[in-house]
């Protein structure tokens, strides 16, 4: 498939806040072209929204969530919803809702961290293979062709399985695949960003090549990037649970999503509610950011991007 | 053509080379001992030096890699540590499995994709286009797991109309058999791919919808459904082939997520039993070949994609 390549450069300008404007006014202003943005994206404000509420039960589930995510209760197990379980309980009576908040933590922080890690990385490494066409060039990008060679959700596992299995290796593992992605990307955009008239003019003015190379060009890969950090977010967060659903990722008792999934999937005739709740939360997850991402590439412009790679399987 | 046919050939080798050197390094720098595997846990030190001495553990990487490579040459990958079993036997064992479900796969995934793909560029923008468009992302979005979970709990548990467990029973031996162990898994892939597939159709339909020839077409007063089905689709297709073919290099490979929720026995679930068991002689094999295959398909795809498309075929036969 052809890698997504932004051609129009001149239509996406990256906002350089002006820091002579009191900061003040700059959120303001900022917060004023969000509520613009959101009138003429809803779905993609409704998920912010679901994102923002998902984020801070995660960082502050010690306090929201009604019970502790491995109390067990053996008095009630595999209840359905309740007004005390509002997403039921699992085989040990440990409520579901506290573990599906405790789980939106490592699925974040999986995100987070993979994405990143692979955007500094897969970006610079573009950055560069698209400055320096030559040598160092070629060398990264067959270095990222190999990355691909073998399928996205196989190598995750292989890398997870080898590096023994819990946290850290499945998120090594998503930032590992993730890196092509943004090279790629990043590469495509200096390319074409290389030939604009303002970069050759800055050129002739004499800026040296790191000036040229962050301060000029960078800049206009910025979008393109952003918008793929979205997709790249989504499918970390899908693979992380895929991991953990294996029994790859982070271990028992910790209640990832994936692994709520893979033990609640034992329980369907008992309970439907156990593998269900995690799974639903795990999609409106993935569905809001990948509708971020289609919102935002929609308002900066650029080619479609591909995100399928590395999911279903 | 077949300069163009014989360079993309070429072009497959270092990617293989590649691959191999990745998979076998990345299976033989892991912390934790083959060997162990092979003894169990409660070997003595003499039993453990005399298995690496008898496997070959005790050489350096690049002796154990070409030996390897030798090997793999002469299409010998090796037995497992598990089972000894031939690690070729045990991937035609389950090939069988996975080319039916992959097909199956494809067969869902276009079936349902083509039509949506096709409905939402010709109401571009009314609420069919939305959608479809709502469609595609879901599909793209919802875990493999989470479709599959779903499935066995309407149909299995529920229903009760299929098994909750899949298992491989080829076509030819009994079709309604086969259709209900392998309906499952085939569904939960082929609405991902369906996904896929509606956004390409649509995306692809829409440029061509937009080109000058359709625009004469219409003005010469060519039925408008047979311009959009006959003369639109075809041009449109081309496109779609590619992502068709990239789903199809993958599902060849295996499916670890989807033949895992069904207990389904294609090469995913020996890959994934494998590297559970650390039988890395099993892992390092069929690595290999799914690389390979995926390749392959790819290689395909492009070369049926340039043989169709009269443009690539005439630029390339001078």
């Amino acid at each position: 498939m052809t890698p997504p390549v932004d051609t129009d450069t001149d239509t996406a300008p990256v906002p350089t806040s002006p820091t002579t404007a009191p900061r003040k006014r700059r959120i303001r202003s900022a917060a004023r072209a969000f509520w613009r943005w959101s009138r003429d994206e809803k779905p993609a404000a409704v998920a912010v929204g679901f994102l923002v509420l998902l984020s801070l039960a995660a960082i502050a589930a010690p306090i929201v969530s009604p019970h502790d995510p491995l109390q067990q209760d053996l008095g009630s197990i595999l209840v359905g919803p309740t007004w005390s379980h509002p997403f039921g309980t699992d085989e040990l009576g440990r409520d579901m809702l506290s573990r599906v908040i405790y789980g939106g933590r490592i699925s974040l922080a999986t995100a987070g961290i993979a994405v990143g890690i692979a955007g500094v990385l897969g970006g610079l490494a573009g950055l560069i293979a698209g400055y320096v066409e030559r040598l160092p060039g070629a060398l990264i990008m067959r270095s990222m062709d190999l990355l691909l060679a073998i399928p996205g959700i196989l190598l995750a596992i292989t890398i997870a399985a080898v590096l023994g299995n819990g946290f850290w290796p499945a998120t090594i593992a998503v930032t590992v695949i993730s890196i092509p992605a943004f090279a790629r990307l990043a590469r495509a955009s200096v390319l074409a960003a290389k030939e604009e008239e303002f970069v050759q003019s800055t050129k002739s003015a004499g800026a040296t090549h790191l000036y040229l190379m962050f301060r000029t060009i960078f800049p206009n890969a910025l979008s393109p990037l952003i918008v793929q950090a979205s997709v790249a977010a989504a499918t970390a967060i899908l693979l992380e649970a895929a991991l953990s659903f294996l029994g790859l990722g982070t271990q028992p008792p910790s209640p990832s999503w994936g692994t709520s999934m893979s033990l609640g999937k034992s329980y369907l005739k008992q309970s439907v509610w156990y593998a269900l709740m995690p799974g639903l939360v795990l999609t409106a997850t993935v569905l809001s950011i990948d509708t971020i991402g289609r919102a935002l590439q929609r308002t900066w412009g650029g080619n479609a991007l591909d995100s399928a790679a590395g999911r279903g399987g | 053509m077949l300069r163009y046919l014989g360079f993309r050939v070429l072009q497959l080798i270092p990617i293989v080379i590649f691959a191999s050197i990745g998979v076998f390094l990345m299976i033989h720098l892991v912390p934790g001992d083959p060997v162990l595997t092979v003894t169990g846990l409660e070997a003595s030190a003499e039993q453990m030096a005399r298995v690496r001495e008898e496997m070959g553990f005790n050489r350096s990487l690049p002796v154990q890699y070409f030996d390897w490579v030798g090997r793999v040459l002469t299409g010998d990958l090796g037995n497992s540590l598990v089972s000894q079993k031939p690690v070729t036997e045990l991937i035609a064992d389950r090939m069988p499995a996975t080319i039916q479900l992959t097909i199956a796969t494809m067969i869902i995934g276009l079936a349902l994709g083509i039509p949506f793909g096709l409905l939402a560029a010709s109401r571009k923008g009314s609420w069919v286009d939305k959608m479809v468009a709502g469609y595609s992302s879901f599909s793209l979005a919802v875990p493999t797991f989470v479709v599959g979970i779903v499935f066995i709990l309407i149909f299995g548990v529920t229903l009760e109309w299929l098994p909750t467990a899949s298992d491989y029973i080829p076509i030819w031996e009994d079709p309604a058999g086969a259709l209900k162990s392998t309906i499952g898994p085939a569904f939960t892939l082929g609405f991902f791919v369906s996904g896929v597939i509606a956004r390409f159709v649509r995306a692809s339909m829409i440029e061509v919808l937009g080109l000058d020839y359709i625009r004469t077409g219409r003005a010469k007063g060519v039925n408008e459904a047979k311009l959009v089905y006959k003369h639109a689709f075809r041009a449109a297709s081309l496109p779609t082939l590619t992502v068709v073919g990239i789903q199809f290099g993958t599902f060849l490979g295996g499916s670890l997520v989807t033949e895992s929720v069904f207990n389904y026995p294609g090469i995913g679930r020996l890959i994934l039993k494998a590297i559970l068991a650390r039988d890395f002689v099993v892992v390092q094999g069929s690595v290999l070949v799914v690389v390979v295959i995926f390749t392959l398909v790819n290689l395909a795809t492009d070369v049926l994609y340039s043989f169709l498309n009269p443009r690539i075929r005439a630029g390339n036969s001078g």
